[in-house]
């Protein structure tokens, strides 16, 4: 009796299982037939939003069909988040960013870098160190001591409280125990002319912002906050060369909605990787000064396991950290 | 093109550069440049056009054409309000380009000398011109104003990052929007009032009185043309500058230094041309920050530097150097541009004084989804038309109450900078205040400020005495 009831029970289980699964591998199975969008929670023309317009073209390349940006702006980031969050998990929404969210995750609660799945990393690129020409630093070494004489003086431009050229600051402050004094900018364009124009003393951030005022002999690079030099700006010293472990990016990368069925999974991971590794994409990004560094969808969340706890302990020791 | 998208109320040139970014890729990037800058300029030309016709305007900068602009329309002079305008735009956009070619690096200079403290002075001044900005009640315009700054504060503060009456809501957390503003208070207000009349009613008054500005509108818009292209450059280079700024310090200058400033309001050629020419100048202008030093002054810039990014050309000081065929294709497109829009926009003027002529029942629904698609075209939010829709219903009442909106979007504009600037300059300098007085530009601005309050003083306690010594 027992045998039979277990056997029956078996036996609907497989009818079940059998009667869904084909339906299930027959939509993953020609993923992707139609447009995937690509979701941006930021507006056209920022940062965020060129790197994936350029990417954009080479995921469609490998993919075989449109990738769309589309800009859903609002809440500092927030609507987009949550409309990827909430999107069926069927790879034709994707995403593209990371560091804003992983920063508003603690700054505003309500979502969390945990509620999607990390398919690859795009770039990974050092914040440098900026000074104004006129400004007595030649090195970090200087600026350190300088600011170890007198708390409080140095001031920092930054592209706005809670950015991460903000915590950037923070974290150079708090590993070598200095006081900096904050000076907040509405965006990245005021924030180096804040810095071009000596209104502030320092400023961390990309170099891709900073370029046009040091090619202008504005600005003074101090250094760039990786173990190694930048290939694309051999020149510059780094923080570690000059007796400071301080190591500092702006990474973004591609994720989805979680749920992903195994075969779409693989299909964007493997996509991901042919675009995000093709010489022509590094090549454009590397103009622009960024470093298009691939890494895998696990690679990356296991490296985010990490970080995401370091930068949640910066942001609630300065105090930005938000009530859930 | 770009002047149809200036045409179509709320689509202003951000949403059209926005959509229209992904085709540019395909082609070599001079052309794209090329491309996206003329409708940038083109959309800055149309804007006055709905502006004059029906009292919206096609893009933010265009909110103070509306003043004089409609007014003459309804006399029945749109044809040469629409015209100055136009000739307006052109001559302002040629003295720009001019300007721009014989000294972009040196104006590249003068925008770093440009720090808080100075964009604080420059708004205090801007702001003690609002009250030439009212022709009704100076204490409404005030009230309007601080409406304004109120609703400036919504989202997160710019310093400390802490949200201000959002009430929890994540769409309000980046504050409300300039244009779901500018298109409730002005487009859907004028729509709602407008419904209250009678159904084949058309917008004139009065019979169309020629098409082409006369020799006295020529000589009336001489002086305010001249100046608009001087403020509006000036504005323009700076990288907190803003066309709407520009426009709007135009028309209280005019209206500051003309013999007849009662007259302002009501439909006279001077508040068209200035602001316009201001307008257009500003927007050129800002070329100056975007190719010598790679910042973005608005939206638009942005997305134009973006363009140039993913085309691999990297504006900066060395652009000129890099890539000589950018940045001279860019000024022979203003030269060509400024001609074409000029050869386009004056035979047109013909057609569009036709739309005036079709009763306002056929006409609102159009101007309703225009307004509809442009608020959300922008961030693609449903929730920016629920803005446009309430504040239409604000604006409606403000109509019937005799509030004017434009002191409330000059407040809203400005009263964000203004606070942004001022607890900047007040970290940097250490608290103290004397930061606005020590610095010699900033100390002019303060002191131009002082004066104008000043001498309207003086003037006021001068018509008292008029007043008294007559009786």
């Amino acid at each position: 009796m027992a045998f039979t009831n277990h056997k029956r029970f078996l036996f609907v289980m497989l009818g079940i299982g059998l009667s869904v699964w084909p339906l299930g591998a027959a939509l993953s199975a020609d993923y992707p037939n139609k447009p995937i969008e690509c979701v941006i929670p930021w507006p056209a023309g920022g940062r965020t939003d060129i790197g994936s317009r350029m990417v954009a073209p080479y995921l469609q390349k490998y993919l075989g069909v449109p990738v769309v940006v589309n800009n859903k702006v609002g809440g500092a980031g927030m609507v987009g988040y949550m409309h990827v969050r909430d999107a069926k998990p069927d790879g034709y929404t994707i995403s593209y960013g990371g560091q804003g969210l992983l920063v508003g995750s603690y700054i505003k609660p309500g979502v969390s870098i945990w509620d999607y799945t990390w398919i690859a990393r795009v770039y990974w690129t050092p914040v440098i160190l900026v000074v104004n020409e006129k400004s007595p630093f030649k090195n970090v070494g200087e600026l350190v001591n300088f600011a170890k004489k007198n708390p409080g003086k140095l001031r920092h431009g930054n592209s706005g409280t809670g950015n991460s050229t903000h915590l950037a600051a923070e974290k150079f402050a708090a590993q070598l125990g200095i006081n900096l004094t904050e000076v907040p900018y509405k965006g990245e364009g005021p924030s180096v002319v804040g810095v071009a124009a000596g209104e502030v003393d320092m400023a961390f951030g990309l170099m891709a912002a900073f370029r046009p005022m040091i090619e202008e002999g504005k600005l003074r690079v101090l250094g760039v906050a990786d173990d190694k030099r930048n290939p694309l700006y051999q020149n510059v010293p780094t923080f570690r060369e000059q007796g400071f472990d301080f190591i500092d990016p702006a990474w973004e990368g591609i994720h989805t909605p979680k749920g992903l069925s195994k075969d779409v999974y693989a299909k964007l991971s493997e996509a991901s990787k042919k675009a995000l590794t093709d010489p022509e994409l590094i090549e454009k990004f590397a103009k622009i000064q960024f470093n298009l560094s691939y890494q895998s969808g696990p690679e990356l969340t296991e490296w985010l396991k990490s970080w995401d706890s370091k930068v949640g302990k910066l942001i609630s020791d300065i105090g930005l950290a938000g009530k859930k | 093109m770009g002047t149809l998208i200036g045409v179509l109320p709320g689509i202003g040139p951000g949403g059209t550069l926005a959509l229209l970014l992904p085709i540019t890729f395909y082609l070599p990037p001079s052309t794209a440049i090329i491309m996206l800058g003329g409708i940038y300029y083109g959309a800055m030309y149309g804007g006055s056009t709905t502006s004059i016709l029906v009292n919206i305007p096609g893009e933010a900068a265009s909110v103070i054409t509306c003043l004089d602009g409609y007014q003459m329309a309804r006399k029945g002079r749109a044809g040469p309000a629409l015209g100055m305008a136009a000739i307006g735009s052109f001559i302002a956009g040629s003295l720009s380009v001019v300007g721009i070619m014989f000294s972009a690096p040196f104006l590249a200079g003068l925008a770093l000398k440009f720090s808080s403290p100075e964009y604080v002075a420059l708004i205090v001044f801007g702001l003690t011109l609002t009250s030439y900005l009212t022709s009704e009640s100076k204490i409404k315009a005030f009230m309007m104003a601080t409406l304004g700054l109120l609703i400036g504060m919504i989202g997160t503060d710019p310093i400390a990052a802490i949200d201000r009456f959002t009430f929890g809501s994540v769409y309000l957390v980046d504050g409300v929007g300039l244009i779901p503003l500018i298109m409730g208070l002005f487009g859907i207000s004028e729509i709602f009032s407008n419904l209250e009349e009678e159904e084949f009613r058309s917008i004139l008054k009065e019979k169309v009185k020629g098409l082409f500005p006369t020799l006295k509108d020529w000589i009336d818009s001489k002086g305010p043309i001249l100046r608009g292209t001087i403020i509006g450059f000036f504005i323009g280079i700076l990288p907190g500058g803003n066309a709407i700024i520009a426009s709007i310090m135009s028309y209280a200058a005019e209206k500051r230094i003309s013999k007849h400033p009662e007259k302002f309001g009501t439909g006279i050629i001077e508040g068209v041309a200035g602001p316009e020419s201001a307008n257009n100048a500003s927007a050129q202008a800002s070329f100056v920050p975007l190719l010598s030093l790679g910042i973005p002054t608005n939206a638009v810039m942005a997305l134009l530097l973006a363009s140039l990014m993913i085309h691999e050309v990297l504006p900066g000081p060395l652009l000129i150097k890099n890539n000589p065929d950018i940045f001279w294709s860019v000024i022979a497109s203003m030269y060509i541009g400024n001609i074409m829009l000029l050869l386009l926009n004056l035979p047109l003027i013909g057609l569009w004084i036709q739309v005036l002529k079709v009763p306002y029942a056929y006409l609102f629904p159009f101007i309703f989804i225009f307004c509809l698609l442009g608020t959300y075209s922008l961030t693609n939010s449903v929730f920016d038309i629920g803005v446009m829709i309430f504040f239409g219903i604000i604006g409606y009442l403000m109509k019937k109450f005799v509030y004017e909106p434009t002191p409330l979007i000059l407040a809203f504009v400005l009263g964000s900078m203004f606070e942004d600037n001022f607890r900047r300059s007040l970290i940097v300098s250490g608290g103290s205040f004397l930061v606005f007085i020590e610095r010699p530009i900033a100390a002019i601005f303060i002191i131009a400020a002082a004066i104008l309050l000043l001498s309207s003083l003086f003037s006021l306690l001068r018509a008292k005495n008029t007043v008294s010594s007559k009786l």
